[in-house]
């Protein structure tokens, strides 16, 4: 045998093995549960009523007729569209002014702006209940002072999803900001200096250098945050679970009552299934987006 | 063959490394039923032993417990030292919010016989009716029947009938009532300008009201600017819109005491009747003019705290706050406010009992520390550190009535008190009334809307 392509050998099998385990873990914990969740969203399962007990596929089309789930979508879509404009313009002017190599204090400004995203949600909703506290928070007593009205932040049902995008885009901006300072940072000087030499204002520099070198950054950052929000759950479990009414009441949020008071796993396992699809197609279509503005 | 061999290396080490990150638990067991204390029983037996031989049956035995984060919880805690040396039994007890508990219990309780991980469960009124019909609750009877500290007798039977006993058989032994009563402001009912103003207002006596309608509008009377800078500093009634339980809660004192009903005798759905539908407009009318601009997102804790900070004249609460209230540590209105039955009489009546589940990992130990924990002396002992008793013998008991004196008047709120229908869905029927409540509140839909949509989704909800 040729000793070269014993080596070459030798070295695909331990490529090969070095792998496996990974993909062996990645479809114990992910591929499983998807596939038995898909199983599941096929059948009738009420924890309550013993196991699996019956193929049920009605499960997908008694979703588009669920009223509540169509004002959940309405109440999610609002919430992924405020959070994630009001996040990336807020994170990106952040990111831009702390680009800035001259300011003085940047690590330290960087640091306490980081600290939100540090904070698990259920702190940052316990947090937030009891600054928003309309008659005991420090927030309205700070807005009593100067003479401000004092609204009824979680209570008032037209206030509500107001709140929550506030808390979200507290507790989020950080990380948007994080993605985007790193992008900023590995942007090339040269194309700068360049742009300077040919007597570019720096209006001129960012319209036509920062902006299209920073699209796949921002892309990225617009993405994930987008998938997050989508899914957001925790700040409306401990805001205001779903209220008043059903003003702020989300597609997970939902999903969760479904599975965990109703104990319908068949329904909610449906539900989650759409929701992913959507999700991925979302993903799919950004991700189409970004390898168009690359080129 | 070599393939194969990697192959199994890689399951052997994917597994090896799997069980590694599973959570501890499933070492507890082992632990538990360690085999040395069957055999230090033996040896303690034989008469060749010159030591003395160790009183402590459950020496080396660890016990499980899930519990709500309250002060009841506090109490068995305190007290539950003495019981652990005596006994060399080892208690933990795993403290919860009560929004995370029923779903942590749920996959426990489905795990096969021995198999789970709490030995001894709480058990809320709202489940008594799910956790029974699965069988996920151990049958105690017999255990009942033979045991020296507990006879149901001596228990209220309204407590009995709720968290004791289902369908002739026992499978609770009641543990706290959270019977919700009227906490008011003794000291503003009984300020002479206000009484003034009230007569010269309705032409009646400022009195503690006897019916819902009453209650609603002395809270809009209260609700006032005190110190005359403009803005209302004081609520007639602390009120708690949260969906689910807290509103539901509430709303049901409104409910019971206005005649009405969630299902009649035959379960059929009656909470859209004319009862109904009086209740609610009354407590749609009760957020809106007489509590907190923040009320419909209020829960048991912001509730508390406005009626702590002397900022409302009443709340409808369980009736155990009142302790809390006068906690100078925690309370603005120490010694100002007094405890009564519900307005109208009929206030909602909840509870806990102590269960052991079927998947219950040591029944025999489980069943040592409900014994213990639920006899006499040790619920006395609870009840004069506050605790909120369910037997009869307790709340008559001259040490806790000279403590407590308005226990008689407790005993009385527990005794005619409803309970919530005891049903297998009843999380799911709060879930829907607490959403049409807080429609109402939100004004997204009429109390009619709201109350008929209730009532077509509480029909398919009955047990059939």
């Amino acid at each position: 045998m040729n000793p070269s392509n014993q080596i070459l050998r030798t070295d695909r099998r331990l490529r090969i093995s070095l792998v496996i385990p990974a993909i062996i873990g990645i479809w114990l914990v992910v591929g499983f549960p998807l596939l038995y969740a898909f199983y599941i969203s096929l059948h009738n399962y009420i924890l309550s009523q013993g196991g699996i007990n019956g193929f049920n596929p009605s499960n997908y089309p008694q979703i588009f007729k669920d009223s509540l789930l169509i004002g959940a979508t309405r109440n999610t879509i609002i919430l992924t569209m405020s959070v994630v404009i009001s996040e990336i313009l807020i994170g990106f002017g952040l990111a831009l002014l702390l680009n800035n190599k001259r300011l003085k204090g940047r690590d330290i400004y960087l640091l306490i702006l980081l600290i939100p995203m540090l904070m698990p949600p259920i702190t940052v909703g316990t947090i937030w209940r009891m600054l928003l506290h309309p008659e005991l928070g420090i927030l309205n007593y700070a807005m009593g002072v100067i003479g401000l009205p004092q609204p009824a932040w979680l209570g008032d049902p037209r206030l509500a999803m107001v709140t929550i995008i506030i808390v979200d885009i507290w507790h989020e901006t950080s990380f948007i900001l994080l993605i985007l300072l790193a992008g900023l940072t590995s942007l090339p000087d040269e194309l700068y200096e360049a742009a300077m030499i040919d007597g570019a204002n720096s209006r001129q520099q960012f319209r036509f250098l920062t902006i299209p070198l920073m699209m796949p950054t921002l892309l990225v950052a617009i993405l994930i945050r987008m998938i997050a929000a989508l899914k957001t759950y925790d700040l409306v479990y401990i805001l205001t679970r779903g209220g008043p009414g059903i003003s702020t009441e989300t597609i997970s949020y939902y999903i969760y009552r479904v599975a965990f008071v109703f104990l319908d796993m068949g329904k909610s396992a449906a539900m989650s299934f759409l929701l992913l699809l959507v999700i991925v197609g979302l993903t799919l279509i950004l991700m189409r987006v970004m390898r168009t503005s690359e080129v | 063959m070599n393939k194969i061999m990697m192959f199994l290396v890689y399951v052997l080490i994917g597994s090896l490394i799997f069980t590694a990150c599973a959570p501890t638990p499933t070492t507890q067991p082992v632990q538990t039923e360690s085999p040395i204390i069957t055999e230090a029983a033996v040896v303690t037996e034989a008469p060749l032993v010159t030591e003395a031989p160790t009183q402590k049956p459950f020496e080396g035995v660890t016990i499980n417990i899930m519990m709500e984060g309250v002060p009841d919880t506090e109490f068995v805690q305190k007290v539950l030292p003495k019981f652990e040396e005596s006994t060399g039994m080892k208690v933990n007890i795993e403290v919860l919010n009560y929004a995370l508990m029923h779903e942590k219990l749920v996959p426990q309780l489905t795990a096969p016989e021995g198999a789970g991980s709490y030995d001894v469960i709480v058990v809320d009124n709202y489940w008594v009716g799910e956790f029974v019909r699965a069988g996920w609750l151990m049958q105690l009877d017999d255990k009942v029947a033979t045991s020296k500290t507990i006879k149901l007798e001596d228990y209220l039977p309204s407590m009995v009938n709720m968290v004791g006993k289902l369908n002739g058989k026992t499978y609770m032994i009641p543990f706290y009532n959270y019977a919700m009563a009227l906490i008011y402001r003794d000291d503003l009912l009984s300020d002479p300008s206000l009484q003034q103003e009230y007569k010269q207002k309705y032409g009646k006596d400022l009195a503690l009201p006897g019916s819902v309608d009453e209650y609603v509008e002395l809270a809009k009377f209260m609700t006032r600017d005190l110190n005359g800078d403009g803005q209302i500093d004081l609520y007639g009634s602390s009120m708690m819109g949260l969906r689910p339980d807290p509103t539901t809660m509430e709303w049901l004192n409104y409910l019971y005491s206005s005649g009405g009903r969630i299902y009649d005798d035959q379960w059929n759905v009656t909470v859209n009747n004319e009862a109904g539908v009086k209740a609610l407009t009354l407590y749609v009318d009760a957020m809106k003019h007489a509590a907190p601009p923040g009320a419909p997102a209020y829960g048991f804790d912001e509730a508390f705290s406005t009626m702590a900070q002397g900022q409302a004249f009443s709340y409808i609460t369980f009736n155990w706050m009142l302790p809390q209230l006068n906690d100078p540590e925690k309370s603005q209105v120490v010694d100002k406010c007094k405890v009564v039955r519900v307005p109208g009489g009929k206030g909602l009546l909840g509870g806990w009992g102590w269960a052991i589940p079927v998947s219950s990992p040591n029944p025999d130990a489980a069943w040592a520390f409900i014994e213990w924990v639920e006899s006499f002396e040790v619920a006395k002992e609870r009840a004069l550190l506050g605790g909120a008793p369910a037997r009869m013998d307790v709340f008559e008991d001259a040490d806790v009535l000279a403590k407590y004196p308005h226990y008689s008047e407790v005993e009385k709120i527990v005794g005619e008190a409803i309970p919530f229908p005891i049903m297998s869905r009843s999380p799911q029927v709060v879930e829907v009334l607490g959403r049409v409540i807080s429609e109402a509140v939100a004004g997204s839909k009429t109390v009619t809307d709201a109350l008929n949509e209730a009532a077509e989704e509480l029909k398919g909800l009955v047990d059939k």
